[in-house]
C-alpha cells in the first residue's frame, strides 16, 4: 500500500503540481484523443454486474471516501455541468459580431472595464473578463508572442484589411484587449504574492488560460501607443470626440498597466503616483455616453471550454457607473497608500493602517494586498527599514525603556561574560520574538473585517504568552542594567518596559475583537450591555496600565552601573524624546478614557432598555444566556490577564439590580457628557500629537463619528428619562441604528408611536 | 448470494481503472473509477471531458483532434450513460499497490 497510501487527495495534489508546471510553458487545452484501440466496451457486463448489487451497496476504492465525493461535479446536471448543452443548443463557437462603428468599440471597451472591475470585486474570471468573445478569441490559440496575440476572425466584406473598420478591431480593440489582459495578469500576481482569502476576497483562478505572462510591459505599451497613433492619423476618419474617447481609453490602459506593474523598489524610490490614471478616468467618464453597448460579444458558453473543477457560474457584469466608481476608488486608494512611505514613526503608521482599512466600503483586495507589499515587501519594512527599527521605534514611542538596552556599543561586544553582550542577546531575542508578531498584526489589519476579527482571536493568544516571556527577559535586563526601582501604588517596582509594551498591544487587540463584533453585527441587541461592559473592563484595565507606563517612562539606572563609563552619549534619550513618550501616553490615556466613558454610557442605556422591556431577548429554545456568554468569551478564556469574570458576577455587574432605572439613566447621561468632553479635547489636538499625520481626514472623520454616537446616546437617554417621568413608556418605540453612527457604537433611536420618529443626528451637529 | 459476490468481484476489478464513459449527449469522460453502485452511477477522478468537434465539409478525410478539458472529480449518473469502456492499458500497468488493494477488498 505504500505507494498509494495518500489515496485520492494525494493524487489530486500531485495533479495540481503538474498543472502548475505546465502553466509556465505552453498550457494546452487540446489533448490528443485517447486511441480507441485501448478501450474495450464493457457496457453490458458492467450494467449486469451492477444489477447484482444490493440497494445502497457501494463498490469503491478503499482509499476513496464518500466525503471526497461531495466535491464531485455532477455531469448532466445543468447547475453543476458547465459543458451541458441546452436542448437545441448548437455546440459550435458562436460567430463573433464584428462591429463597424467606433461607437461600438467604445461600448465594448466600457463593457470590458465593467467585467474587469466585477473581477476585482470578487467574481471569477470565468464570469467576467473571460466571457468576452474577443478575449476568448485572443487567448484560445495560446499565443506565445505579441505577434500571435491577435484575433482570428472570418473575413468580412465590411472589414477589408487596412480599412478603418478593420483597424478598429485588429489594432484598436486588440491593443485594448491585450492591455486589459496584461493588467489582469499583474493584478493576479500581486494578489497571489500576499495573504488574502481565495474565493472570499478574490478569485485568482485562471482556468489554465495564459494571461499573456510572457509579454513585457513596454511591448504592450508600444502596441497601445501604435493604436493611439493610428487614431491620430488622417487614415482614421472619425469625429474628434470619438477619437478622444478611444484615445482616453487606450491611454488609461497604458498608464494603468504601468502603475500595476511597478516593483516595490520603484515605488519607494520614485514616489510615483496615480494622477495620470485619475485624470484619464474623468475623460472616460465624460465620454461614456458616446459608447454603444454590444451585449452579443459576451457569452456564458465560453465556460464550456475552461478547465474548471467548479460548477458553472453566471456572468457578472456590474453597471458601468459602479465599475467606474470601483476603478476610480482603486486608483485613489493606491495613490493614498503611498503615503506610508513618508515614514513618521510607528504609531503614525499603525493609525494609518487602522483608519485606512476601516473605511466603508473597505478598500479593494488589490489595494489591501499592495499595502501589505509596500509595508513589508522583499523582507524590508517600507522598502528601507528593518523590522527591528520599526519595532523598537514603537517601543520607544510608547514605553521608552532604559537607554542601555539600545546602546549601539552592545553590538560590538563579543565576550559572553560581558554585560553588554548579555543585554544584546536579550534584545535580539525580543526583536525576533516580538518583531514577527508585530509585523503580523499590521498584515492582519489588511485582511477583510471578518477575518481580521477571527485572526485577532488567535493573535492575542500569542501576545499573551509573549507577555509572560517578556516579563522574564525584563527581569533579567533590569538586573543587567542595574535599574533603580521606583515607588508605584505603595509598592517598590521596576519598569518591565518590554512586557508593558506587549501587554498594551494585547489589550488593544482584545478591545478590537469586541468592537469588531459590533461592526460586524455579531451581537444581538440584548447582548449589547454585556459586551459594552467587557469593553469598558478592558479599557479600564488599559487605562490603569497606561498610568503605570507613564510612571515608568525612561526608568533610571543606578549611578554605579558598570555601563555608565562606556555609555554612548548619543544613545541617551533627549529631554524631547522623553517628553514625546509622555505625550504619547497622555494622548492614549485621553483616547481610552473617552472610549471608556462612551462604553459605560452604553452599558447603562442598554441595561435600562432591557429593564423597560424595550430591547427584548429573543426566544432561545436551545440556548441560555450563560451558554451564549461562554461562546462570546471563548477567545479570552485562555488569556492570563485580564481574566474572564464568572457568568453570575458578570450578570450582576451589568444589570446593576440595586440601582433604580432613572438613576441608571442619570449615570449614563454623566458618562456621555464626560465622553463628549474628552472627544472634544481630542478633536482640538493637532494631527501630529494625535499620531495621525498620515491620515488626518480619516482620523477626524472617525472622531466625529464617535461624537455623533455620544450625542445620539445623550438624546436617547433624555427621551427615555422623559418617557419614564411622564409615564408614557407604552408609546415608546426603539429602533437600533447601526448605520448613522460609529459602527462600533450603534445607538438606539427612541421615538413615540404617536409622533414621527426624530431623524438621526445630522453630521453637522457632531462637529 | 454467490451472484452478489461475483458481481462485486467483477466490479472491484474495474476500480481505479481508466474508464471511458459516453453520455447521452455524446460527450465522453475519461477518468479513473472510484466508486459505483446498483444504478451504475459512477464516480470518476482526474477526469477529462472530450467533446466531438463540429465537422465542416472540408474536414472530411482529415484527422481532427477532440477538444478536451480537465474537470477533476465527477459523478455520472447511470441513467445518463450510453456506453462504458475500460482502458485495457497500453503497456501502462497499474501500480502494484492498487492491485493489492483490490485483492484485499
Amino acid at each position: 500500500m505504500a505507494t498509494n497510501s495518500g489515496g485520492f487527495s494525494d493524487a489530486f495534489a500531485r495533479l495540481h503540481v503538474s498543472e502548475r508546471a505546465l502553466d509556465g510553458q505552453q498550457p494546452t487545452v487540446t489533448i490528443t484523443s485517447p486511441t480507441a484501440a485501448n478501450f474495450r466496451d464493457v457496457t453490458q457486463l458492467f450494467r449486469q454486474a451492477c444489477q447484482g448489487l444490493d440497494v445502497g451497496q457501494l463498490v469503491k476504492d478503499p482509499n476513496f471516501t464518500l466525503f471526497e465525493a461531495v466535491g464531485a461535479l455532477e455531469i448532466m446536471d445543468p447547475k453543476m455541468d458547465s459543458g451541458l448543452l441546452k436542448p437545441g443548443e448548437e455546440d459550435a463557437p458562436p460567430d463573433i459580431y464584428q462591429p463597424v462603428l467606433p461607437e461600438e468599440i467604445i461600448g465594448i471597451m466600457d463593457q470590458l472595464l465593467s467585467s474587469e472591475m466585477s473581477w476585482h470585486d470578487g467574481a471569477a474570471l470565468s464570469q467576467t473578463v473571460f466571457t468576452c468573445l474577443y478575449i476568448d478569441n485572443l487567448l484560445s490559440p495560446n499565443p506565445t508572442t505579441l505577434e500571435e496575440a491577435r484575433f482570428s476572425l472570418p473575413p468580412s466584406g465590411a472589414h477589408q484589411p487596412g480599412s478603418p473598420a478593420y483597424q478598429l478591431i485588429h489594432l484598436v480593440l486588440r491593443a485594448y484587449c491585450v492591455g486589459l489582459v496584461k493588467c489582469c495578469d499583474h493584478v493576479n500576481r500581486q494578489i497571489l504574492a500576499e495573504h488574502t482569502y481565495e474565493e472570499e476576497d478574490f478569485v485568482t483562478q485562471t482556468y489554465n488560460v495564459s494571461l499573456l505572462e510572457f509579454l513585457s510591459v513596454p511591448e504592450v505599451n508600444r502596441l497601445l501607443v501604435s493604436a493611439i497613433e493610428y487614431i491620430d492619423s488622417p487614415a482614421a476618419t472619425w469625429p474628434n470626440n470619438i477619437k478622444m474617447a478611444l484615445k482616453a481609453r487606450l491611454a488609461f490602459r497604458k498608464l494603468f498597466l504601468t502603475e500595476l506593474s511597478r516593483e516595490v523598489k520603484e515605488m519607494v524610490e520614485k514616489r510615483l503616483n496615480w494622477d495620470g490614471c485619475i485624470t484619464l478616468l474623468s475623460t472616460i467618464g465624460i465620454t461614456r455616453n458616446l459608447g454603444k453597448a454590444v451585449p452579443s460579444v459576451f457569452s456564458i458558453a465560453v465556460q464550456r471550454k475552461l478547465a474548471s473543477t467548479v460548477p458553472p457560474r453566471p456572468i457578472v457584469q456590474i453597471p458601468f457607473e459602479e465599475a467606474f466608481t470601483i476603478v476610480s476608488r482603486l486608483c485613489k486608494d493606491a495613490k493614498e497608500i503611498l503615503r506610508i512611505l513618508k515614514y513618521a514613526g510607528a504609531t503614525n503608521l499603525i493609525t494609518f493602517f487602522l483608519r485606512f482599512t476601516a473605511r466603508k466600503p473597505q478598500p479593494s483586495t488589490y489595494v489591501r494586498s499592495l499595502l501589505q507589499t509596500l509595508f513589508y515587501g522583499d523582507h524590508k519594512v517600507l522598502g528601507t527599514m528593518s523590522i527591528k527599527q520599526l519595532l523598537l521605534d514603537d517601543v520607544k514611542e510608547l514605553v521608552l525603556p532604559a537607554d542601555d538596552l539600545f546602546d549601539p556599543r552592545n553590538d560590538l561586544s563579543e565576550m559572553p561574560s560581558d554585560t553588554r553582550f548579555q543585554i544584546r542577546q536579550r534584545m535580539d531575542w525580543f526583536v525576533e520574538r516580538a518583531g514577527t508578531a508585530y509585523i503580523t498584526m499590521y498584515r492582519t489589519i489588511c485582511q477583510n473585517r471578518s477575518r481580521l476579527r477571527r485572526n485577532l482571536c488567535h493573535l492575542i493568544v500569542d501576545w499573551d504568552s509573549m507577555q509572560i516571556e517578556c516579563e522574564e527577559i525584563d527581569g533579567e535586563l533590569q538586573q543587567l542594567i542595574k535599574e533603580e526601582p521606583v515607588l508605584h501604588n505603595d509598592n517598590i517596582s521596576y519598569a518591565f518596559s518590554l512586557s508593558s509594551w506587549v501587554y498594551y498591544y494585547k489589550l488593544k487587540q482584545m478591545e478590537w475583537i469586541i468592537f469588531l463584533g459590533f461592526e460586524l453585527d455579531v451581537y444581538l441587541p440584548h447582548e449589547f450591555a454585556g459586551m459594552y461592559w467587557y469593553l469598558q473592563y478592558f479599557l479600564r484595565t488599559r487605562l490603569q496600565h497606561l498610568e503605570r507606563i507613564r510612571h515608568f517612562i525612561h526608568p533610571g539606572v543606578a549611578p554605579d552601573s558598570p555601563l555608565a563609563a562606556t555609555r554612548t552619549p548619543e544613545a541617551v534619550a533627549s529631554a524631547q524624546t522623553i517628553a514625546n513618550a509622555q505625550a504619547t501616553v497622555n494622548f492614549t490615556l485621553l483616547e481610552a478614557a473617552a472610549l471608556q466613558e462612551l462604553c459605560s454610557a452604553m452599558i447603562y442605556l442598554y441595561t435600562a432598555l432591557a429593564r423597560l422591556d424595550l430591547v427584548k431577548t429573543p426566544p432561545q429554545p436551545y440556548s441560555t444566556d450563560s451558554l451564549r456568554y461562554e461562546l462570546r468569551m471563548k477567545p479570552f478564556l485562555t488569556i492570563g490577564c485580564p481574566d474572564v469574570i464568572p457568568f453570575n458576577d458578570f450578570k450582576d455587574l451589568v444589570e446593576n439590580p440595586e440601582i433604580q432605572t432613572l438613576e441608571l439613566l442619570d449615570l449614563a447621561s454623566e458618562n456621555t457628557k464626560e465622553g463628549r468632553k474628552n472627544f472634544d479635547l481630542l478633536s482640538k489636538m493637532t494631527a501630529a500629537s494625535s499620531h495621525a499625520v498620515l491620515c488626518e481626514e480619516g482620523y477626524r472623520l472617525n472622531l466625529r463619528e464617535y461624537l455623533r454616537s455620544c450625542i445620539g446616546a445623550g438624546v436617547a437617554i433624555v427621551m427615555l428619562s422623559k418617557a419614564i417621568k411622564t409615564d408614557t413608556l407604552a408609546d415608546v418605540e426603539v429602533e437600533i441604528d447601526q448605520s448613522s453612527y460609529h459602527p462600533w457604537f450603534p445607538v438606539p433611536r427612541i421615538s413615540s408611536k404617536k409622533r414621527p420618529p426624530l431623524p438621526a443626528v445630522p453630521p453637522t451637529l457632531a462637529r | 448470494m454467490s451472484d452478489t459476490v461475483n458481481s462485486e468481484a467483477l466490479l472491484h476489478s474495474f476500480i481505479t481503472k481508466r474508464l471511458r464513459v459516453t453520455t447521452k449527449d455524446t460527450r465522453m469522460f475519461v477518468g479513473e473509477l472510484k466508486c459505483t453502485d446498483r444504478d451504475a452511477n459512477l464516480i470518476l477522478s482526474r477526469t477529462h471531458e472530450y467533446r466531438l468537434p463540429k465537422f465542416n465539409p472540408e474536414d472530411v478525410g482529415r484527422k481532427v483532434d477532440l477538444t478536451s478539458r480537465f474537470l477533476g472529480l465527477v459523478v455520472v449518473m447511470g441513467a445518463d450513460i450510453s456506453r462504458i469502456e475500460v482502458d485495457e492499458g497500453s503497456g501502462l500497468r497499474l501500480p502494484v499497490a492498487d492491485a493489492d488493494a483490490t485483492m484485499e477488498a
